[in-house]
């Protein structure tokens, strides 16, 4: 009788699973959407498959042709040339943060050869650790790169580097058509995409050394995993604690001394980079850790990081969603209690419970989800024979589809934050104000003022020179008076600039500009004036 | 952009990003123990976790300047180290001392754990 139901279940599985692909292409094709809650296959395709993973046997797969491998070549350039599309479009990089991490690395550059440890403004030492910068100063040394091009080259590559780290993880741990389909999915996942299009760079790399620093744990390789975990902890701090969790578990089920001595080792390798910023990291963690308890307490959802959240993550990977979650039930029927399940447990807390940067750990989640997604695709489906397998390869394309269709759309779409002549505006300033001179900006326009005018920025909420609060801000905002404006710029002796970008959503209040005290001394597509009574 | 930039940018990525990956991917892996892709994953990812690493070490230790000569020599001088563990595995004394001093560490950790 039991096994009569099994049957039946899993044949309804079969069944739900090809209407729900062609449901979700015809829905991403915009040709057909139903009035249902597409997300409750999240949860209902996992529970039909259960007979199917009670069955699934862990069997040595045969060698796959080689050709097959050349899918993750396939992968690793799709990735690339989506990533490169933007840049045949404007040279101008995407996302927010261009401004900060070319600031900060012609900071570095600018103190070579020396590292400016002690002259680094308080900001630069929360939001960015050495590491980046000091690489960034080793390639500018002996690779002759700037700042823009390692932002627009290098970023890209190693976004589309990371098929390779998730395909030696997967494979090692699920096998090698797994590893293959986990390469395919990486390569079109949105999620993967978009901290490409928000210039993410520090969390690409976290995710580079992430993915190495499990397959070193996994591969029991200590010393491998101590440098893995040492690079986290100078490359993004977000990611090391995240690891740092997931060893927690590891060690308390597996009891392997080595994961100390690698936790011990990494310690060592990173001292250098944090002593000096102790008090600063400790900070930044006790922040976190506020913001976590605050939101536990309220569930107000402070400081997740900007980043979409679940509910818009849920539906651009609602194709592979259901498989994750097969994935994970196969590792707890089995009883395999790997890192890749601890860290998918620890990020999948983190996002829905929205501990701490949780909109940020969302990045981070998506590449467990697709490692656990392909061995829920694998083991319900393509592990198997006749039907099953023919089910499984056409709903797995049907998938791959749809889930790469807003990837695709987005690589088409995605534009910098500010055109040309706003970047000329920018530059004008650099190349006509006084050395001396501040600039004042909107905090969407701030970063690019900051990165490219190479002038103090006044800006609401950011850097060391801006001495206003909040309120204050506002109300300078708001005021038409030149007269009230002015008082607000006085207290900064210098000549002071106003930089606006034409930008929908940006507002700075023209009007008070108007006065005697400033004179317009730019206008094309962006404005800029020069305020006369500072200085 | 001319060529000269081209083939400095080419080549230094490769000195800088790849090399010193490469020869510590041998350190840990064998020759014929992992393919081509798990080579290029490790070299990568290890080279851009290495190199900051040592330069800030020996910037912080020794005050040494991030110049072009030194920058070059710490590649260099990573990729020498790396040749090195990989001709000391493969002499047998060398690996025997390295194996007691492993179980040496461990012992004691061990101990102090239990204690």
């Amino acid at each position: 009788m039991g096994q009569k139901i099994g049957k039946i279940i899993e044949l309804s599985y079969l069944q739900v699973l090809v209407i729900f692909s062609i449901l979700l292409l015809l829905k991403g094709l915009n040709v057909l959407s139903l009035p249902i809650n597409y997300r409750l296959f999240i949860l209902f395709l996992p529970v039909l498959a259960i007979p199917a993973l009670l069955k699934a046997k862990v069997v040595d797969e045969k060698r796959l042709p080689t050709v097959l491998f050349l899918l993750v070549l396939v992968a690793f350039l799709f990735a690339l040339c989506i990533r490169l599309l933007p840049l045949t479009r404007s040279s101008i990089p995407l996302g927010y943060d261009p401004g900060f991490y070319k600031y900060t690395m012609d900071v570095y550059a600018n103190a070579l050869p020396e590292i400016p440890e002690t002259g680094l403004a308080t900001w630069v030492k929360e939001m960015y650790p050495q590491g980046l910068f000091v690489l960034s100063d080793t390639m500018h040394i002996l690779g002759g790169t700037d700042a823009i091009g390692l932002i627009n080259y290098l970023h890209p590559v190693l976004g589309a580097f990371l098929v390779f780290p998730l395909f030696i993880v997967t494979r090692n741990l699920f096998g090698q058509r797994a590893g293959i389909i986990g390469a395919v999915l990486y390569a079109i996942s949105y999620a993967q995409y978009t901290t490409f299009a928000m210039l993410y760079l520090k969390n690409v790399l976290g995710l580079m050394f992430l993915l190495l620093a499990i397959y070193a744990l996994e591969k029991k390789k200590d010393v491998l995993m101590a440098i893995m975990f040492a690079a986290l902890g100078i490359f993004h701090r977000p990611t090391f604690l995240l690891f740092a969790l997931i060893l927690i578990p590891y060690f308390i089920l597996h009891r392997r001394r080595g994961v100390i001595l690698a936790a011990l080792g990494a310690a060592v390798l990173i001292l250098p980079f944090w002593l000096p910023r102790w008090e600063i990291n400790l900070g930044v963690l006790s922040g976190a850790l506020g913001a976590m308890v605050t939101n536990i307490q309220t569930g107000e959802g402070l400081g997740g990081g900007t980043f979409f959240g679940l509910d818009t993550y849920t539906t651009v990977a609602l194709a592979y969603l259901p498989f994750a979650l097969m994935g994970a039930i196969y590792l707890v029927i089995k009883r395999n209690w790997n890192s890749i399940l601890f860290y998918s447990v620890l990020s999948s807390i983190i996002v829905v419970c929205q501990l701490f940067f949780f909109r940020r750990f969302i990045i981070k989640l998506d590449i467990a989800v697709v490692i656990l997604a392909v061995a829920g695709i694998d083991y319900t489906l393509l592990r198997r024979t006749g039907i099953w397998r023919l089910a499984g390869i056409g709903a797995g394309i049907l998938l791959l589809v749809s889930a790469g269709l807003p990837t695709v759309t987005a690589a088409n779409n995605v534009r910098p934050l500010i055109n040309e002549e706003q970047l000329a505006a920018i530059e004008w300033i650099r190349d006509n104000s006084e050395e001396n001179a501040y600039v004042l900006a909107t905090s969407n326009d701030a970063p690019w003022v900051l990165g490219w005018s190479g002038r103090r920025v006044i800006a609401p909420g950011l850097f060391e020179w801006n001495v206003y609060n909040k309120d204050e801000w506002f109300s300078f905002f708001a005021t038409k008076s030149p007269e009230a404006a002015r008082q607000f710029l006085d207290v900064y002796d210098g000549p002071i600039y106003i930089y606006y970008s034409k930008n929908p959503g940006n507002y700075l209040g023209l009007e008070k500009f108007q006065g005697n005290y400033f004179r317009k001394v730019y206008d094309n597509g962006a404005v800029v004036y020069r305020y006369s009574g500072g200085g | 952009m001319n060529v000269l930039d081209v083939l400095r940018l080419f080549f230094g990525g490769l000195f800088v990003l790849f090399m010193p990956g490469l020869a510590w991917s041998y350190v840990f892996f064998n020759r014929k123990t992992i393919d081509w892709i798990e080579r290029v994953a490790l070299s990568f990812g290890l080279s851009i976790a290495l190199v900051p690493l040592t330069v800030f070490w020996l910037n912080w230790l020794f005050h040494m300047k991030i110049t072009l000569l030194n920058t070059s020599l710490t590649v260099c001088g990573l990729i020498l180290v790396s040749g090195i563990c990989v001709v000391g595995r493969k002499s047998g004394r060398v690996r025997d001392a390295l194996a007691r001093l492993k179980s040496i560490v461990l012992f004691r950790f061990g101990r102090r754990s239990k204690g």
